[in-house]
């Protein structure tokens, strides 16, 4: 039996589920496994409350806070041994363009910490405006701002070769 | 100059295409919802659904009042958590769970900390003023009781207390900074090792009596639980 929720979900998952495996993907620096398990862990979470989800913020800003906060959660447990509770999803075997800039990008990801990379990916791969991204992880302006600055600088260093722009602010302000 | 949201966005795009069916989400988000609806039915036999699946740490009694401490067997014995000898202290009832298919009972909560609930993977322990009001899957500012498959890094120092050997070390947190860990060094809670994670600036000696007051049913003199 089809529900109301299922019919909302259904919806949701169908035009954003791309979305949140793309922001997975960054925050796991290209790790599919664990982007899929991460955009799992949220989409589960979404479905268990979508009746108030539907009702408050809108599953799409609630998606991502469950991402962002459960993937730096996540991270501060890494010392353990992350178990599978789900099978990858079928290849089909299409090579990805640009392949050795998107291998420099997520390694530069990489170097980046945990918190820093959440406040990258919302603010400039979702488009999150400052106060957004503070609201969405539960912090002030303040530190949304010295976070990115300083994953930016990080990442300056490490996409030199790429010659990147990032000198500027991203995403809505 | 190539912009960095534009580098983010071709970084995002899959290594390979794939579909996965919104079935498969639909599913595991029932089988969630039946899970949290058990565990708001609350009582022992809610809790013993959650152990066989789960696996984790599960409290055998309501989740609708997870601050409240399920009452100890008549003839455990009782003190506070503000006894003279922290490392023997208990609680004035011992809180009663399961690590994976293990039960086991919590004898010490830190005086200013109580329980805010559980997950599945772990008991969370709140301050009980000034504690940020975040769901119990968010650590931070709080202390957190789990079970690791795998044990912790062989940092830090190694102490005893109350007859068992924890390792004590210290790992980053999200931002960085110090947090204090206890694990345990045999694999006997569970899924295998005992870990008590606390927050920037907690007590590690206080970890280290909750990682010693957290007991296999059975020992301690603690009657073993179905």
């Amino acid at each position: 039996m089809t529900s109301e929720r299922d019919v909302g979900f259904t919806e949701f998952v169908t035009a954003n589920r791309g979305r949140l495996e793309r922001a997975a993907r960054l925050l796991t620096y290209g790790n599919e496994q664990d982007a899929e398990d991460l955009v799992q862990q949220a989409l589960t979470k979404l479905y268990v409350h979508w009746p108030r989800v539907a009702r408050g913020t809108g599953p799409l800003t609630y998606s991502y806070r469950i991402l962002t906060t459960t993937f730096i959660d996540e991270s501060r447990r890494a010392w353990r041994r992350h178990e599978r509770t789900g099978s990858l999803p079928a290849e089909t075997g299409v090579p990805a363009p640009d392949a050795d800039t998107r291998a420099t990008v997520l390694a530069a990801l990489a170097a980046v910490p945990p918190r820093q990379r959440a406040v990258i990916v919302l603010r400039y791969l979702l488009d999150q405006s400052v106060e957004q991204t503070a609201t969405l992880l539960h912090c002030s302006e303040g530190t949304v701002k010295s976070q990115s600055a300083k994953a930016l600088a990080t990442l300056r260093i490490r996409l030199a070769d790429v010659h990147t722009d990032t000198t500027h602010h991203g995403g809505t302000s | 100059m190539t912009d960095l949201a534009e580098l983010l966005d071709r970084a995002a795009e899959p290594a390979a295409a794939h579909v996965v069916p919104v079935d498969s989400d639909i599913a595991r988000g029932r089988a969630a919802l039946r899970r949290r609806r058990a565990g708001m039915a609350g009582g022992v036999c809610a809790a013993a659904l959650l152990v066989s699946g789960a696996g984790g740490f599960v409290i055998t009694r309501s989740a609708a009042t997870p601050e409240r401490v399920a009452p100890a067997a008549a003839s455990h014995p009782t003190t506070t958590a503000r006894s003279p000898h922290p490392a023997r202290a208990r609680t004035a009832a011992p809180f009663r769970g399961s690590l994976g298919a293990r039960p086991f009972e919590l004898h010490y909560v830190p005086p200013g900390w109580k329980v805010q609930g559980w997950t599945p993977e772990s008991l969370v322990l709140v301050h009980t003023d000034g504690s940020p009001h975040t769901t119990v899957q968010d650590f931070e500012g709080k202390i957190a009781i789990e079970s690791a498959a795998q044990p912790l890094p062989q940092t830090g120092i190694v102490r005893t207390l109350d007859g068992k050997r924890f390792r004590v070390t210290t790992l980053r947190s999200a931002d960085g900074s110090p947090t204090p860990v206890i694990g345990s060094l045999t694999p006997s809670y569970g899924k295998g090792y005992l870990v008590v994670q606390g927050t920037t600036g907690a007590d590690a000696a206080e970890l280290l009596k909750i990682a010693a007051g957290t007991v296999p049913a059975g020992h301690d003199g603690s009657p073993a639980l179905g």
